[in-house]
């Protein structure tokens, strides 16, 4: 445990490390190109005008939302893992994604823009798209007995679609919303803002701070529910907490950038390879490096193939898929063994 | 003798059907108990009961003279532990990760396990000989091993009574074997109270201080190997036929099934 301790530390500098690398090349790539140098003078005032309003105006918030989003999805992953009981687990496989912009989708075209408590109607309706996507799941779930990885991949394929094609419905009855629609299902921080991120900071802090609080119970569950409240886990007073914290982060991420996928599966399954299956080790890291993750998706999706700029949810999806596969071969390979 | 759990008048109904009807049990202190009988004899259930797994339609269950219902999760873990028969786990814990896990119930949320809780799960490690399997992962753990180690997480909890629902039924004889001495270990030199799920019927008689028959949701019979272990009851219980004889060694009953 020392050991791993150890490497968690070195793993958090590390990080640490490579996010001001990152955030530097980031923050000098974009429409009008400017040296690492002068766009750290601008990012602190000290440079040139115009150069500091396209730092502060456009690259920063956006910067920022994905590094937010990123480190939320890949800690919302992390948990569904430790909670599903599943290395396969993460919010965009399970179909929670696609629950959360299908309820944006319904906003959209209902013109639903009423603010309750300073959140955008959006907002709401993509958590209570996600909420429902989650009962469903432990609907089938309590219905078939177990959550085994078939169960859980099956029902998540199948919560995809309906929610993807109902999207595509929408699409397809009211051409005026389509492209707006369109952002959503695969996510782009091209609208980003600094009065999205003080919605988004918020949610995303409490959420931190409540899924750490139960980092020793989401051990506990990962070794079993009922060996969980043998040794004392309020296992039912967890899940409740866990799942309304993480699908609320979900919901609100989505809100803003849309459908961002496989951030929450690889992100964490890499970090376990290293340091464990510790949650109170994994979910401080599993921000800071899903925040690098996306941070460096994202700038690729910006200068790659300049003035365009590629959807970020097909980058992500492009490493991602890959490597689900790859979990697929493992897992299975491994249940022969045993 | 002091009893630790009573249960009195328990009823308990399983999708309609009566798992288990009006028993009523005395455990003591610091004894070794084997509960035998068929499948679906309410075994399990009644493990599930104890352990507040699953609800009670009649009747009450006290330990050390309270009612479990008035028992919260976390000290209800302080008095019972529990062994299942098999754990999977598909994450990289580590062996002591797993066994720190019996010092929650002590904890405060955001405490820090101790030197204190440390040493306690040092000293469970060691009676459980898993202490080589402090930094190895559950996953590359064979049965044995990781049995062993959820034994020295349950002995963390430092709970008087321990719960073990067919401990040793995936282990190999090798392995069921050291489960045992080390649970009748606690037993005798720790005063634990052991309620333990076979299905090995000479391996209870070897182990145990007392055997509980149970069939249909009822008990049959409780007492000493010796008493309980005869033709008449197993034919009964298990509707086989057998015969018994006196194990020469210990001279215990030895049953051996005859087929016909």
């Amino acid at each position: 445990m020392e050991e791993s301790r150890r490497k968690g530390k070195k793993l958090l500098i590390f990080g640490f490390l490579l996010l001001a690398v990152t955030l530097s090349v980031s923050i000098s790539l974009g429409g009008a190109d400017m040296s690492i140098i002068d766009s750290l003078k601008a990012l602190f005032f000290l440079g040139d005008n115009s150069q500091e309003k396209i730092i502060w105006a456009i690259r920063l918030p956006r910067i920022l939302t994905a590094m937010i989003t990123g480190g939320g999805l890949a800690m919302v992953g992390a948990v569904f893992q430790g909670l599903f009981r599943n290395p396969m687990a993460d919010p965009f496989v399970l179909g929670i994604s696609s629950g959360a912009a299908l309820g944006a989708t319904i906003a959209i075209v209902l013109g639903v823009s009423i603010p309750i408590i300073g959140f955008t109607g959006i907002s709401i309706f993509a958590f209570a798209g996600a909420l429902l996507t989650m009962i469903t799941i432990f609907m089938i779930a309590r219905a078939r007995g177990s959550l085994d990885s078939t169960t859980l991949l099956l029902s998540g394929i199948a919560l995809n679609f309906f929610s993807s094609s109902i999207i595509y419905l929408f699409m397809f009855l009211r051409y005026d919303k389509m492209k707006q629609i369109l952002m959503w299902t695969f996510g782009s921080f091209s609208t980003s803002s600094w009065e999205k991120l003080i919605m988004i900071i918020p949610v995303i802090l409490v959420g931190m701070i409540v899924l750490r609080l139960f980092a020793r119970d989401l051990n506990g569950i990962m070794t079993g529910e009922t060996q969980a409240k043998s040794f004392g886990v309020d296992v039912d007073r967890a899940r409740i907490a866990i799942i309304l914290t993480s699908t609320f982060m979900i919901g609100v991420l989505v809100a803003t950038s849309g459908i961002i996928g496989f951030v929450g599966l690889m992100i964490p399954h890499l970090l376990r390879l290293v340091i464990g299956a510790d949650f109170k080790k994994l979910l401080p890291l599993s921000f800071m490096y899903g925040s690098l993750f996306l941070l460096a998706c994202d700038t690729l999706a910006r200068v790659a193939v300049k003035p365009a700029e590629l959807p970020i949810g097909a980058i992500t999806a492009l490493f991602g898929a890959p490597f689900f596969i790859f979990l697929l071969i493992r897992k299975k390979r491994d249940e022969n063994h045993v | 003798m002091s009893s630790v759990l009573e249960i009195k008048n328990l009823t308990i109904d399983y999708n309609g059907i009566k798992a288990i009807e009006n028993l009523n049990l005395d455990f003591k202190r610091g004894k070794f108990y084997t509960i035998l009988g068929p499948n679906g004899a309410g075994k399990s259930t009644l493990l599930k009961a104890i352990s507040k797994n699953i609800d009670i339609m009649k009747g009450s269950i006290f330990i050390e003279a309270i009612n479990i219902k008035d028992l919260k999760i976390k000290n209800l873990a302080k008095k019972i532990s529990m062994v299942p028969q098999e754990t999977s786990i598909d994450f990289d814990l580590m062996g002591e990760e797993i066994v720190l896990m019996g010092r929650i119930p002590h904890l405060k949320r955001l405490e820090k396990e101790g030197s204190n809780d440390l040493s306690i799960v040092r000293e469970a490690m060691k009676k459980t000989n898993t202490l080589h399997l402090r930094n190895r992962s559950v996953t590359k753990m064979s049965g044995g091993e990781k049995q062993r180690i959820i034994v020295a997480r349950a002995l963390a909890q430092e709970a008087g009574i321990m719960l073990l629902d067919e401990p040793v039924s995936q282990l190999d004889l090798h392995n069921q074997i050291e489960i045992m001495n080390i649970i009748r270990n606690l037993v005798n030199k720790e005063g634990l109270t052991a309620i333990c799920v076979l299905h090995d019927i000479n391996l209870a008689v070897n182990y145990s201080d007392e055997i509980l028959i149970m069939k249909s949701g009822s008990l049959i019979s409780m007492g000493k190997p010796v008493d309980i272990i005869r033709q008449d009851i197993i034919e009964e219980t298990y509707g086989i036929s057998v015969k018994i004889i006196d194990n020469p060694i210990t001279n215990k009953p030895f049953i051996i099934h005859v087929n016909i």
